[in-house]
């Protein structure tokens, strides 16, 4: 597997924590003031650790999973506690993430842990990436979580797959919003 | 390299997408130009001055010929875009870096 730094561990999990916290302490919570349909509890219409997953799966390539993972369990034990639904929960997150980076790899004939937004070797739009795995992993995040949940709510799957990509596109305006940012951070860094 | 690929990576989508959504604010010769600025005043808190001697220090680096009207151009892009601010009289060449 590509080298992975201790640093590039920390920022992927904090990353990663970060957004789940916050989605976990305020923009869920702030849902169940607004929603009354019976599903609030479980899924939120603006997911945007969705969007942060996809990012770093995208710039880190499977290299990222394992943070991603342990931050999501840390989380949902902090927010759902010891239980085989924390580590199901966690696991899926990764596993959805999974489909559409191994699919994307196979397909551009590289290997299966590389990071695809590096790549010289085709010419392709990022966004358009980005816009795809958020939409396929949140397919698969939905389905699985259905099945997590014994395939009792029909509709469950829908509303993962909406809050996922709200999320997402959130998630998308706001690193455009900060481009700048990156842009200092990068080259202090190249420094 | 290792530790850069997350910031890269990320530079990489919103470049790319800046420029699919027509969004692009800084052209090759920007980067280039602000790249120089940051190595060579970005260890500098206080202002900076951009005169002859830069645009000299910037052909010798990259062998080509950068003119004054891209490099003012550049830098005023830059000041748009909140990356360096003008100090000083309207006619002084001294920009600080955005905190």
């Amino acid at each position: 597997m590509a080298g992975f730094s201790s640093k590039t561990s920390v920022y992927a999990f904090s990353i990663t924590l970060a957004a789940l916290l916050l989605q976990s302490f305020v923009i869920s919570p702030l849902e169940e003031n607004f929603r009354t349909d019976q599903y609030v509890s479980i899924v939120s219409f603006v997911y945007i650790s969705h969007g942060v997953k996809v990012l770093l799966a995208l710039t880190l390539g499977l290299a990222a999973f394992p943070a991603i993972f342990l931050a999501a369990l840390i989380n949902a034990l902090l927010f759902w506690g010891v239980s085989i639904t924390s580590f199901t929960g966690a696991l899926i997150g990764i596993v959805s993430l999974g489909i559409p980076l191994i699919l994307h790899n196979a397909s551009v004939k590289k290997d299966l842990w590389h990071p695809p937004i590096f790549n010289n070797e085709v010419d392709f739009s990022a966004l358009w990436l980005y816009l795809s795995f958020s939409l396929i992993a949140s397919f698969a995040n939905g389905l699985l979580h259905s099945a997590l949940y014994g395939f009792h709510n029909d509709a469950l799957p829908f509303y993962f797959i909406l809050g996922d990509n709200i999320g997402a596109l959130v998630v998308f305006l706001f690193v455009m919003m900060i481009r700048r940012i990156i842009l200092l951070k990068t080259i202090r860094e190249l420094g | 390299m290792t530790d850069l690929r997350l910031f890269l990576g990320l530079l990489k989508i919103t470049e790319d997408a800046a420029t699919t959504l027509g969004l692009e604010t800084l052209t090759p010769s920007d980067r280039l130009i602000l790249s120089k600025l940051w190595e060579h005043f970005g260890s500098q808190n206080d202002a900076f001055e951009v005169g002859p001697e830069f645009l000299d220090l910037l052909n010798d680096a990259h062998g080509k010929s950068t003119s004054r009207a891209q490099l003012y151009k550049s830098l005023r892009k830059l000041e748009d875009n909140k990356i360096i601010f003008h100090t000083g009289s309207p006619r002084s060449k001294k920009y600080v870096f955005a905190q």
